[in-house]
């Protein structure tokens, strides 16, 4: 018996217009992530993780669909309704260093949602609100009145994080926030945001286009390509058991350490992404594809249940 | 463990930063002096020499006298003291540059923050018309609006306002538009930060550093505007000693008393070229690519 | 190992930047050895002295503030540190060539693809004719992969993959002896970089080029390079092969800090063991061992002594803790 998911995202779609035609940078995508559980959304460049990422938290307009947060859909509320679900709902950004305003300092910072959303009456309340939050992210107190630019990437994450749970949401899009970290600074944060979500019950989207870093952090993985979810199946299942050619193909691309010749790089797939403007029905992943069939261009495939959930959008795995 | 006095003076730390490498720019260093030394002067000019006794009042006996012990600088046509006129000058010179480039910045920056802030139509709108007032000359669209208004010093901060409000217009919408995508401004979106807060917590902040090289360039664009409109007679009329007024005058005495243009031309010199040395270097000192 | 064999040799390298009053020790007694054909590995963090190490070897630090205060970087004999600039130009480009990390920013915006590499090509070959030029360059980017027609676009036409194949074919295109790519795939998807690794790979072995390939990742390193150095606060605190680092079970605790931190692909791990603490102040470097403050297994000697090389065959570990295991 499943309780409501937290978030459902239904037929989502984003496009941007662009003089050369409509760019398709979320297109007809379905998912939904169970309250507590972490989905990991992986891709490469342009297959429209991070636009998605916005638009589920409405940073940016919909063009189509719906997403559904318990249960209603946050692009039917007003400006006012908003407001209040945006506390539910926060964001913790990939660039260390674009991501906090250079002007405020550490504790200037972590208390912004909280003083834009009035939540204390008073500052000394707000003050002991955001040293609970550095102690929760491990900063250390005497850092309140540093500048951003006088802390490493590691711990400016961490005021990200601070940051995204001033207002105690019960969701965080969480947008390649390890990316731009040192590799032993990245485990550190991997960790706190683990934890985290032990404590606090937290849901997170986890955007990342590292595979290894997704199998750890998430309970269940969707994998796009040019805008569209072209496989999902729990975190374990996906990586035994890949069945989408470019799943296979992402996952071989990845450098593992070892000698053995048979790790080195096997499937490599030719070519490179095609247009996301104006892209024909279709499999998107159809010119690059070794197993492509005639049945694979003209018309969209949608994902189907092929094993107990486990989804793909493929031709091929539709016996 | 560091120290807690560490965390306080680490607050004024960004200040104290650009000072120091203001320091190290000796032509910034150079252009400040002079600033300050026209500054004190202009400050202290009742105090240094009466207006009305020296800079004002005619002594015909003592006309166009070299300078000597008792003249510093001489005495010009009307036997007036050319450096008590001088420092007067001064004080008006500074007054016109700094008040208007106050009036011009608040201008352009509402104009500047709606266009970049907004984009689309308002952008558009808005900046049609700061193309179109900039392809005017700045001198000569100061001269139109003083000739409208008349003389006097009111009318010419208008007049020179008028001329540099396109030019902070466009600094201010470019750096807003470089801001505006930046992910902590998306990041105070997401928490439901209103317009107005955004702009003026979060991305006017980060833009004066531009602004305030546009500034002191300005100023100094608006000093020699002053002056050449005041030449031509279209701005602060005799007897006041406005700079540019003071060369007007100098002109026909120029074969026998040279020493009349040179001290107003000097003194108009040093001071744009100042405000310009001190732009320049503020905006290395400012420049975040020089931090650590 | 004969004379002939070893291409590269660098020797108690050390090199500070200097600014107003501080100065960080960017490189602190580097010693490092490559030999012919061979691909060598240059791993670690931001700030660890790797990039720095690279542009040493041509040359290319920034003259006002770095200062190379002591070394030897020998090239098939010569101090590389001590020859002329004429001398220099002759063999950057021609004997070594160097690709840096972004390939937005490694190509000339306003210049076609054709012409860079032709660029490339005149300079180290100045009697050749037009057509002997665009002969090699159509040669040239036939081996990365790219139709002969492109040669006349521009960079920004070009995809990252591909404007990273152009800057391998600059760098190949006069046949050096050895290659540094200093992250060379950072900035590209996974899969690409899978394309262009194999590509390299391909090459080397046809062309028979030396390679020190400088990354983060040490699957990269383990899919591509014969031997492996690990680099910390400027220094090389662990040397082998390939087998030597990813088969053997004894590592400077850095190392075994590197692959805990991790997530491996094949196992399940609950949480990852990241490493303590952070990088350290180059300007400000612990005193005896510089990894001693973040060291799990940190004794007293390694807070005052700088370890010296546990060498078991061609692995050698700057480590106390296997110093006492004798040499």
């Amino acid at each position: 018996m499943m309780s409501q998911p937290l978030i459902e995202i239904k037929n989502l779609k984003k496009y941007f217009s662009t003089p050369k035609g409509k760019l398709h940078a979320v297109d007809d995508v379905t998912l939904s992530i169970g309250r507590g559980k972490t989905l990991g959304v992986v891709g490469e460049s342009g297959c429209g993780k991070s636009t998605l990422g916005s638009t589920v938290i409405r940073l940016l307009e919909p063009t189509e669909g719906q997403v559904l947060f318990n249960g209603e859909n946050i692009y039917e509320k007003n400006k006012h309704e908003m407001k209040a679900i945006r506390r539910e709902m926060q964001m913790i950004f990939q660039d260390p260093y674009s991501s906090l305003n250079p002007r405020m300092t550490v504790g200037e910072l972590i208390a912004e949602p909280l003083i834009v959303n009035k939540v204390y009456p008073s500052a000394a309340q707000r003050d002991e609100k955001v040293r609970e939050l550095m102690d929760t992210v491990g900063l250390a107190q005497r850092l309140i009145n540093a500048y951003p630019h006088e802390l490493d990437g590691g711990r400016r994450q961490r005021i990200g994080v601070a940051r995204a749970l001033a207002l105690d949401p019960q969701f965080i899009v969480c947008d390649e926030p390890v990316s731009a970290l040192d590799v032993s600074i990245q485990a550190q944060i991997l960790n706190l945001l683990m934890d985290l979500q032990d404590e606090k019950g937290l849901t997170y989207m986890f955007i990342t286009h590292d595979l290894s870093v997704v199998k750890h952090i998430s309970d269940e993985i969707a994998v796009m390509y040019l805008g569209k979810c072209v496989e999902r199946a729990s975190a374990k299942e996906l990586f035994d058991n890949p069945l989408h050619p470019y799943t296979k193909a992402l996952l071989s691309a990845i450098p593992i350490i070892s000698v053995d010749e048979g790790d080195k790089f096997a499937n490599l797939i030719k070519g490179e992404v095609t247009s996301p403007i104006n892209p024909p029905a279709g499999c998107r992943f159809a010119s690059r594809c070794d197993f492509c069939t005639e049945g694979c261009r003209g018309q969209d495939i949608p994902l189907r249940e092929v094993t107990p959930g486990h989804f793909v959008a493929c031709k091929l795995c539709e016996k | 463990m560091e120290a807690v006095n560490k965390t306080q003076t680490k607050k004024n730390s960004q200040i104290a930063e650009i000072w120091r490498r203001l320091r190290k720019n000796k032509a910034a260093m150079i252009g400040l002096v002079i600033i300050s030394i026209f500054a004190f002067f202009a400050i202290f000019a009742e105090n240094i020499a009466s207006y009305e006794e020296f800079a004002v009042k005619q002594n015909i006996r003592e006309r166009l006298q070299p300078p000597s012990s008792e003249h510093i600088f001489g005495t010009d046509g009307y036997g007036r003291d050319v450096f008590a006129r001088l420092i007067h000058g001064g004080r008006i010179s500074l007054t016109i540059g700094i008040v208007s480039t106050a009036v011009s910045v608040f201008f352009g920056a509402i104009l500047g923050s709606m266009a970049g802030f907004y984009g689309g139509k308002i952008d558009n709108f808005i900046t049609r018309i700061t193309d179109a007032v900039m392809c005017i000359p700045a001198i000569l669209l100061a001269l139109c609006v003083a000739s409208a208004l008349g003389n006097g010093m009111i009318n010419l901060m208008i007049a020179i306002s008028i001329s540099q409000i396109p030019g902070f217009t466009r600094v201010i919408r470019s750096v807003i538009l470089t801001l505006r995508d930046q992910d902590y401004i998306r990041a105070a979106r997401s928490c439901g930060t209103s317009d107005a807060r955004i702009i003026y917590k979060h991305i006017l902040p980060n833009a004066i550093g531009p602004i305030i090289v546009q500034a002191t360039m300005a100023i100094s664009d608006m000093i020699l505007t002053a002056a050449g409109l005041s030449f031509i007679g279209m701005g602060i009329a005799p007897p006041q000693p406005e700079w540019g007024t003071m060369l007007s005058e100098a002109k026909e005495h120029i074969r026998y008393a040279p020493y009349l243009i040179a001290f107003p031309g000097i003194s108009i010199v040093l001071n744009a070229l100042s405000f310009n040395l001190l732009g320049d270097g503020l905006r290395d000192a400012l420049d975040p690519r020089l931090k650590d | 190992m004969s004379n002939n064999d070893l291409l590269l040799e660098i020797k108690d390298l050390e090199i500070t930047y200097r600014s107003d009053d501080t100065v960080v020790q960017a490189v602190n007694g580097l010693d490092l050895s490559l030999k012919r054909g061979e691909t060598l590995g240059l791993v670690g963090e931001t700030g660890a002295g790797k990039t720095t190490t690279a542009l040493s070897i041509l040359r290319l630090l920034p003259e006002r503030t770095a200062r190379i205060e002591k070394g030897e970087i020998l090239f098939d004999g010569t101090n590389l540190l001590t020859a002329t600039i004429g001398e220099m130009r002759a063999i950057r480009g021609e004997r070594i060539s160097m690709i840096f990390q972004d390939p937005m920013t490694s190509l000339n915006p306003v210049l076609t693809v054709g012409d860079q590499i032709a660029e490339a090509i005149l300079l180290h070959n100045e009697g050749l004719s037009k057509q002997q030029v665009q002969d090699r360059v159509i040669e040239i980017l036939g081996m990365v992969g790219i139709t002969p027609e492109r040669r006349n676009d521009y960079p920004h036409q070009f995809s990252g993959g591909m404007k990273q194949r152009v800057v391998i074919a600059i760098a190949l295109s006069c046949n050096p002896e050895l290659l540094i790519a200093d992250e060379p795939t950072t900035a590209l998807d996974v899969t690409i970089q899978a394309q262009v690794l194999s590509m390299m790979a391909e090459l080397k072995n046809k062309l028979g080029t030396s390679m020190i390939l400088i990354t983060h990742d040490l699957g990269i390193v383990s899919q591509t390079c014969d031997n492996v150095a690990v680099m910390y606060a400027g220094e090389i605190i662990e040397y082998g092969t390939v087998r030597d680092i990813v088969l053997k079970d004894k590592h400077h605790p850095y190392t075994d800090g590197l692959f805990g931190s991790i997530p491996d692909l094949k196992k399940d791990t609950d949480r990852l063991t990241p490493i303590e603490g952070l990088m350290p102040d180059p300007s400000n470097l612990p005193s005896g061992c510089k990894f001693h403050p973040r060291c799990p297994k940190c004794m007293e000697i390694c807070k005052t002594v700088q370890p010296g090389l546990y060498r078991e065959g061609n692995h050698t570990i700057a480590c106390h803790l296997y110093a006492k295991e004798g040499q």
